[in-house]
C-alpha cells in the first residue's frame, strides 16, 4: 500500500513537473489595456522556441512546456512593441507583463521582380490545345470550341456575335471566305485554334476604338509550313430510283509560308452538297455594310417554295467550283491579296404550291405545278492592298464579281401550261478605301465605298397571257418583260476620336450618294401592244439620294456597367425623274434626326440587364418608284406611283440574363418592340390570277412585338444538357386588298426542347423537338380568325464509337402536323466511316426510307400557302479521302 | 412603375453599401512558389511570384504577375481602351494563370475571403482557419533572419515552414499563419507547393486592404473546387456548362469524339472531394 501511495505521489508530481503551464496577462505600458495578438514563446537556452501561445482579446496567455523540455525564457513579442525576454524563474505566476511601445526595425529584402517575355504566351485568349488530329477539316474542330457556334451557312459566331477576322499564321488570306479554310484546310496541318476576343483589327485603332466581335486565328503545324499541303476525294454513288451516277470529288492544294500564303482548288458534286456556300463571305463589313447593300433583281425566277430541311435533301444539283486564293507578304505589316474563284452550277427543282388569298370580298386560290432548271455562272475577283501598322492603316480593295443566271421554268397553274424563261445577270465592280492615321493622341480616319452595279434582267413567258388586258382579247404568242437595272453607291466618311473623363467620344461625319436608274419595257412576238398598253409599261426612271450626315457617339463602361449613345444629324436631298409619257422631276430635302441608346448593367456576376432604344428613317429607292408596270414575274406586276415613301420606325429592346454556373442553368428573356409608320399603303388586287401591286399615299402604322426565352439546364447525370426555348411574335399591318382596307395581325409561337445525353464515351445520343404554331386574323373590315396551323419537328442523331477508326452515324428525322391533309414525314440517314492513316472510306446511304416529297404550310400576309416538294431520293455513296 | 424605381434603387444601394474595412497593408513580404499544377510530379515544375500584403487587421495575399495584369487591364478599360492595348501593354509579363486572392481578417476580424477565377470569378468567406503547430528545435538563417522549423497538418497536407520572430507577426504565405512570427518559408511534405520568401519592404504609400471590384459569383469553399475540378477533368464539359452553350457535339467525317486535353486537379487543399 506505501509503494503504491510512493508510486503515485511521484507520478504527481512529475506530471506538474513536465506539464508546467505560465499563465499571465500582457498589457501595453503605455496606455496600460490589454494587447491581443502578442506571442509568447518558451524558450531554450541556445535562443530556440519550443511551445508558444497569442494572447487572448483580454491579453492573458497560457502557455505549456512540452513533455521532457527545458525552458529558460519566456519571450513576448508583438509587431510595434519592444520584445521583452524573461527568464522562466523570475516569472510570477499569473503576472501582468508590460510592454513598451517601440517601432521594429525590419530590415527589408530588396527584390526586382522579373518581367521577362514569356515564350509562346500568346495576347490574346489562346485556345490551345483544341487540336483533332484525326479530323479531316478544321472546321470540325472549331465547331466544338467552347462559346461557338457554326451556322448552317458556315458563319462563325463567338458568344452569340460573329467573328470579324478569320487568320491564318496571323495572315488575312481568305478574308470573309473563310468557308473554304474550314471546310478543307486539315485538321491535321493546324497546331492550335486561337480565339482573339475583342479583336480589332486594325493596329492603329487597338486602344481606342471597342470592339466586342471576336477574331479566329489557325497556328499551322511546323511541319505543315513551307510545303505543299494537299487533299485528293473521289466519291462514286447512284440514285436508287434513277439508277443516276453520283459523284463528288476535290483536288486541293495549299502552301503556307511566312512570305506567301495560297490555297487553290477544285471541287464538283451532284450529290447535293452545297459546294457554292463555300464562296459565302462572312466578312464583319458585310454586316456593317456602310449601306452599300447589293442591288437585288426586280425579276423573279421560277422556282420552288424551299422546305424548311437540310438543303442537301432537296437540292438537285450538278456544281463546279474552282478557287485560287494568294497572299503575298511584301513587308511586316503591308500585304497584297489576290481572290478569284469561278462557280458553274445547275440545279433542278420540281414541286407544287397552292396559294389561298384571303381577300375581304373573295378567296382567291392559285394551284402550280412547278418544274425549273437554272443555270448560274459566277465569277469573283479580289485584289487588295493592306498596310496595317500602328501609326496608318491603308487598305485598298478593287472587286469584281459577275453573275449570269439563266432559268427555264415549266407551270401547270389552274390547268394552264406556262413557260416562263428569264435571264438574270449582275455585274458589280467596287472599290474599298482605308485610311486611318494616329496623330499623338487622336485618330484620323478617311473611308470611301464606291460601287457601280448593272443588272440586265429578262423574262419571256409563253404563250401570252392576259391577253384581254394587253390585246383586246387576242391570243399572243409571248410576251417578253425587259428591265435594267443600274446603280452607282458612294459613301464616304471621315471621323475623329478622342478619350475625355474616362469616356470615349467620336465625331463621324460623311457623305453617301445612290444614284439609281431603271428602264424597263415589255414586248410580244408576233403581235405589237397598242401605243397605251406599251406606255403603260414604260420606265425610264432615274433616282438619287444624297445623305450629308454627322454621327456623334459617346460611350462609357466600366467593370459593371456599359452604355452608348449617339445622335446622327442626317441632310437628305432625294431627287427622281421619270422621262417616259407621265414626265415628272422633282426633289425635296429633309433633316432627320436619329438617336440610338444601349445600356447594359450587371446587378451581380449572376444577373445582367439590358435595353436599348432607337429612332430611324427610311426612303424607298427606285425599286419602290417606277410608275410604270413591270412583270416581276408571269403572274405579278407592281408599278409604284413616283411618290417617295418614307417609313419612321422605333425599336425598343430589353432583356434579362440570369446564369448560375455553378447550378449549370441559364435563363434569357428578350422582349422587342418595333413599331413603324409608313406614309405609303400597299395595295394588292387581284384580276384572274394576275396580283397587281401599287403604292398608295395615305399614312398607316403597324406594329411588331416579340418575346424569346431560353432555360438551359445541364446535370452531371450522363454528361445531360437540356435546353428549353419558347419564341412569341405578332405582327400588325394594313394593307389594301382589292381596294379594300384590310387590318390583319399574324401570331407565331414556337416552342422546342431538346437534350443530349452521353452515358458512356462509345455512345451519345441527342434529340430535339421544336413546336410550332401560326394563326392569322383580321379585324378590318370585319372580324375573322382564320385556323391555326400547328407543326412538329423531331430529330434524333445516335453515334457510336466502338474504336478510333470506326464509327456509326445515325440520323432519324419526324415531321407532322395537325393537318390531316399534310402526310407525315420521316427521314432515316446512316452513314460509316472507316479510317486507316491518312486514308478514310466513307459509306453513306441516305434517305432510306425513299420519302420522296415534303409538304409544308406556311401563313403569309392574309395568305396562307401549302407547298410541296420533291427531294432527293434514296442515294448510296462510296468516298475516298486522302490528304497528303 | 415608382415600384420598380424602387427596386432598383435598392439593388444599387445594396452594393454600394458592402462592408468596406479601412484597414491599409505598411508591409510587402514578397514570395517566390515553385508548384506543381498537375498530380504528375515529373511534369515541368511551375513557378510564380506573390505578395503578402500586411495591414494592422487584415492582409491580401495575391499573385504578382496576374494582379499586375488585371490593374493594367482595368486602367486601360476605365479609360475606354480596348482589349489590345491592356494586351500590348502586358505583353512582356510572365503570366501564371493562379488568379486567386486571400483575404484574411475581411470582412470583418476572424473572417478569411477567398476569390479565384475559373473561367468565372469566385467568391467565397470562410473563418479564419487555425492551424495547430508543432515547434521543431532546428535553425537557419533565410535572407539575414534567424528562422526556426516548424510543421502543421492542414486541410490534408503537412507544412513544414521556417518562421522569425524577429518579425512578429503571425502571417505567412497562402492561409498559413499563427506562429510567433512571419514565416519565410513554407513547402508541403510532397514538395507539390512551396513559398519562399525573397523580398521584404515597408510601403511608403500604404496600400488599402479590400477585395478588388468586381462580380463575383458567391459559392462555397466545396463548390469552388468542384468547378476547379470539372475545369481540369472535363474542360469542354465544363465550359459548356458555364457559358450555357448546350451544343452538341459534332462528329467529324473521321467518326471520332474530340478529346479535350484534361489532368488531374492538383489543389493545394486535398481534404475536399469532388461531389457531384
Amino acid at each position: 500500500m506505501r509503494i503504491r501511495l510512493f508510486i503515485l505521489f511521484w507520478g504527481c508530481c512529475l506530471l506538474i513537473l513536465t506539464a508546467q503551464t505560465f499563465k499571465g496577462r500582457v498589457i501595453n505600458d503605455t496606455t496600460k489595456k490589454p494587447i491581443e495578438m502578442a506571442s509568447v514563446s518558451l524558450m531554450q537556452a541556445d535562443s530556440l522556441a519550443v511551445a508558444f501561445s497569442t494572447t487572448e482579446r483580454d491579453g492573458r496567455f497560457s502557455t505549456t512546456i512540452p513533455a521532457g523540455r527545458k525552458v529558460r525564457f519566456l519571450c513576448f513579442t508583438c509587431m510595434g512593441f519592444a520584445t521583452k525576454w524573461i527568464p522562466t524563474h523570475s516569472f510570477v505566476e499569473g503576472s501582468d507583463i508590460y510592454l513598451q511601445s517601440k517601432a521594429i526595425m525590419i530590415k527589408e529584402v530588396k527584390y526586382v521582380s522579373r518581367r521577362l517575355k514569356q515564350q509562346g504566351d500568346t495576347l490574346k485568349y489562346s485556345v490551345s490545345g483544341f487540336r483533332m488530329p484525326q479530323d479531316r477539316c478544321i472546321g470540325d474542330v472549331i465547331k466544338k470550341l467552347p462559346g461557338i457556334e457554326v451556322s448552317k451557312e458556315g458563319l462563325i459566331n463567338y458568344q452569340g456575335k460573329p467573328i470579324n477576322s478569320f487568320y491564318i499564321e496571323g495572315l488575312n488570306l481568305l478574308d470573309g471566305k473563310y468557308n473554304l479554310a474550314t471546310n478543307n484546310l486539315s485538321a491535321k496541318a493546324v497546331k492550335e485554334v486561337q480565339v482573339l476576343e475583342n479583336h480589332q483589327k486594325i493596329a492603329a485603332l487597338r486602344g481606342k476604338s471597342f470592339t466586342d466581335n471576336a477574331a479566329l486565328n489557325l497556328v499551322l503545324e511546323e511541319k505543315a509550313k513551307s510545303q505543299i499541303l494537299g487533299a485528293m476525294d473521289v466519291g462514286l454513288g447512284v440514285e436508287d430510283k434513277t439508277k443516276d451516277v453520283l459523284w463528288s470529288n476535290r483536288l486541293l492544294g495549299m502552301f503556307f509560308n511566312g512570305k506567301m500564303q495560297n490555297l487553290s482548288m477544285y471541287k464538283n458534286d451532284n450529290t447535293g452538297l452545297d459546294v457554292a456556300s463555300e464562296l459565302n463571305v462572312f466578312t464583319f463589313e458585310r454586316f456593317q455594310s456602310e449601306g452599300a447593300s447589293q442591288e437585288s433583281f426586280a425579276l423573279s425566277p421560277t422556282t420552288v417554295s424551299s422546305p424548311n430541311l437540310d438543303r442537301q435533301r432537296y437540292y438537285f444539283n450538278k456544281t463546279h467550283l474552282f478557287t485560287v486564293n494568294n497572299l503575298w507578304k511584301l513587308a511586316k505589316d503591308k500585304d497584297v491579296r489576290f481572290q478569284g474563284s469561278y462557280l458553274h452550277d445547275e440545279q433542278a427543282e420540281n414541286g407544287s404550291l397552292v396559294s389561298t388569298y384571303f381577300l375581304p370580298n373573295q378567296t382567291v386560290t392559285i394551284d402550280e405545278n412547278t418544274t425549273a432548271a437554272h443555270t448560274n455562272d459566277v465569277i469573283d475577283g479580289e485584289l487588295a492592298y493592306n498596310l496595317n501598322s500602328k501609326k496608318c492603316y491603308l487598305k485598298n480593295s478593287i472587286k469584281f464579281h459577275g453573275t449570269w443566271g439563266h432559268n427555264n421554268g415549266w407551270m401547270q397553274t389552274n390547268g394552264n401550261a406556262i413557260n416562263q424563261m428569264t435571264n438574270l445577270d449582275r455585274q458589280i465592280v467596287s472599290n474599298d478605301f482605308q485610311l486611318i492615321h494616329n496623330m499623338n493622341k487622336s485618330t484620323f480616319r478617311l473611308a470611301s465605298v464606291n460601287k457601280y452595279s448593272n443588272l440586265p434582267q429578262h423574262l419571256t413567258v409563253t404563250p401570252g397571257q392576259y391577253s384581254d388586258l394587253l390585246n383586246n382579247g387576242n391570243a399572243y404568242e409571248s410576251m417578253q418583260q425587259y428591265l435594267r437595272l443600274r446603280s452607282f453607291f458612294s459613301h464616304t466618311y471621315t471621323s475623329f476620336q478622342h478619350s475625355l473623363f474616362g469616356m470615349h467620344i467620336e465625331y463621324r461625319a460623311g457623305l453617301r450618294i445612290k444614284a439609281q436608274s431603271l428602264q424597263s419595257a415589255l414586248t410580244t412576238s408576233g403581235i405589237i401592244f397598242s401605243q397605251a398598253v406599251r406606255d403603260s409599261f414604260l420606265n425610264r426612271s432615274n433616282f438619287t439620294e444624297t445623305d450629308l450626315y454627322l454621327v456623334p457617339s459617346i460611350s462609357y463602361q466600366n467593370y459593371s456597367f456599359k452604355s452608348e449613345l449617339s445622335v446622327s444629324a442626317t441632310l437628305a436631298n432625294l431627287y427622281q425623274q421619270n422621262r417616259t409619257v407621265n414626265n415628272y422631276k422633282g426633289s425635296e430635302s429633309h433633316l432627320l434626326f436619329e438617336p440610338k441608346l444601349y445600356l447594359r448593367y450587371s446587378l451581380s456576376a449572376l444577373l445582367d440587364i439590358f435595353a436599348s432604344a432607337s429612332y430611324s428613317h427610311g426612303y424607298s429607292d427606285i425599286n419602290t418608284l417606277y410608275p410604270g408596270y413591270v412583270f416581276t414575274d408571269y403572274r405579278s406586276a407592281s408599278a409604284y406611283g413616283g411618290e417617295l415613301a418614307l417609313a419612321k420606325s422605333a425599336n425598343i429592346n430589353g432583356g434579362i440574363q440570369f446564369r448560375n454556373p455553378i447550378k449549370g442553368y441559364f435563363f434569357n428573356l428578350t422582349g422587342t418592340y418595333l413599331p413603324v409608320y409608313r406614309n405609303m399603303l400597299s395595295s394588292t388586287r387581284f384580276n384572274g390570277i394576275l396580283q397587281q401591286r401599287v403604292n398608295v399615299l395615305q399614312g398607316v402604322n403597324s406594329d411588331m412585338y416579340n418575346l424569346d426565352a431560353q432555360y438551359n439546364q445541364s446535370f452531371s447525370f450522363w454528361k445531360t444538357l437540356v435546353k428549353t426555348g419558347f419564341t412569341y411574335s405578332s405582327n400588325t399591318d394594313t394593307q389594301l386588298w382589292n381596294q379594300v382596307l384590310t387590318k390583319y395581325s399574324v401570331n407565331s409561337t414556337t416552342a422546342s426542347v431538346g437534350f443530349f445525353m452521353q452515358p458512356c464515351k462509345l455512345l451519345n445520343w441527342e434529340e430535339k423537338s421544336t413546336y410550332m404554331t401560326s394563326a392569322m386574323k383580321t379585324s378590318e373590315p370585319e372580324k375573322i380568325s382564320y385556323p391555326s396551323i400547328k407543326s412538329f419537328q423531331h430529330k434524333f442523331t445516335l453515334n457510336v464509337i466502338p474504336s478510333d477508326w470506326f464509327q456509326l452515324q445515325w440520323v432519324n428525322e419526324y415531321y407532322h402536323s395537325n393537318d390531316k391533309g399534310i402526310d407525315n414525314k420521316f427521314f432515316s440517314d446512316v452513314s460509316f466511316s472507316y479510317i486507316f492513316g491518312h486514308n478514310e472510306l466513307k459509306f453513306s446511304a441516305n434517305n432510306i426510307f425513299n420519302t420522296d416529297a415534303y409538304q409544308r404550310i406556311n401563313i403569309g400576309s392574309l395568305s396562307q400557302s401549302v407547298s410541296t416538294c420533291m427531294l432527293r431520293p434514296r442515294q448510296f455513296l462510296v468516298k475516298y479521302l486522302f490528304d497528303f | 412603375m415608382k415600384n420598380k424605381i424602387v427596386i432598383l434603387l435598392l439593388l444599387f444601394s445594396v452594393r454600394l453599401s458592402a462592408q468596406m474595412p479601412k484597414d491599409s497593408a505598411y508591409l510587402q513580404v514578397t514570395y517566390l512558389e515553385d508548384y506543381h499544377q498537375e498530380a504528375d510530379l515529373s511534369k515541368k515544375i511551375k513557378n510564380d511570384e506573390f505578395a503578402l500584403y500586411i495591414g494592422a487587421k487584415s492582409t491580401i495575399f495575391e499573385s504578382v504577375r496576374e494582379a499586375r495584369i488585371k490593374e493594367t487591364r482595368d486602367s486601360v478599360e476605365a479609360r475606354g481602351g480596348s482589349f489590345y492595348e491592356m494586351s500590348a501593354l502586358t505583353a512582356d509579363c510572365i503570366r501564371s494563370f493562379q488568379y486567386y486572392r486571400i483575404y484574411k481578417g475581411y470582412p470583418f476580424d476572424g473572417k478569411l475571403t477567398y476569390i479565384d477565377k475559373c473561367g468565372e470569378w469566385y467568391k467565397y468567406e470562410e473563418d479564419t482557419p487555425k492551424q495547430s503547430w508543432a515547434i521543431y528545435p532546428n535553425k537557419k538563417e533565410i535572407l539575414g533572419y534567424e528562422c526556426q522549423k516548424a510543421e502543421t497538418i492542414f486541410r490534408g497536407r503537412t507544412w513544414q515552414v521556417w518562421y522569425t520572430t524577429s518579425i512578429p507577426i503571425s502571417e505567412g504565405p497562402w492561409k498559413l499563419s499563427g506562429l510567433p512570427g512571419l514565416i519565410l518559408d513554407a513547402q508541403d511534405k510532397d514538395s507539390v507547393f512551396h513559398f519562399y520568401c525573397v523580398g521584404i519592404k515597408e510601403l511608403k504609400n500604404k496600400r488599402p486592404i479590400s477585395v478588388m471590384k468586381g462580380n463575383y459569383i458567391n459559392c462555397s469553399r466545396q463548390e469552388l473546387f468542384n468547378a476547379c475540378w470539372e475545369n481540369a477533368n472535363d474542360y469542354a464539359a465544363y465550359q459548356k456548362k458555364i457559358l450555357g452553350n448546350t451544343e452538341v457535339e459534332v462528329f467529324d467525317a473521321k467518326g471520332k469524339s474530340y478529346k479535350y486535353p484534361s489532368y488531374k486537379y492538383v489543389g493545394i487543399e486535398t481534404d475536399l472531394g469532388y461531389t457531384k
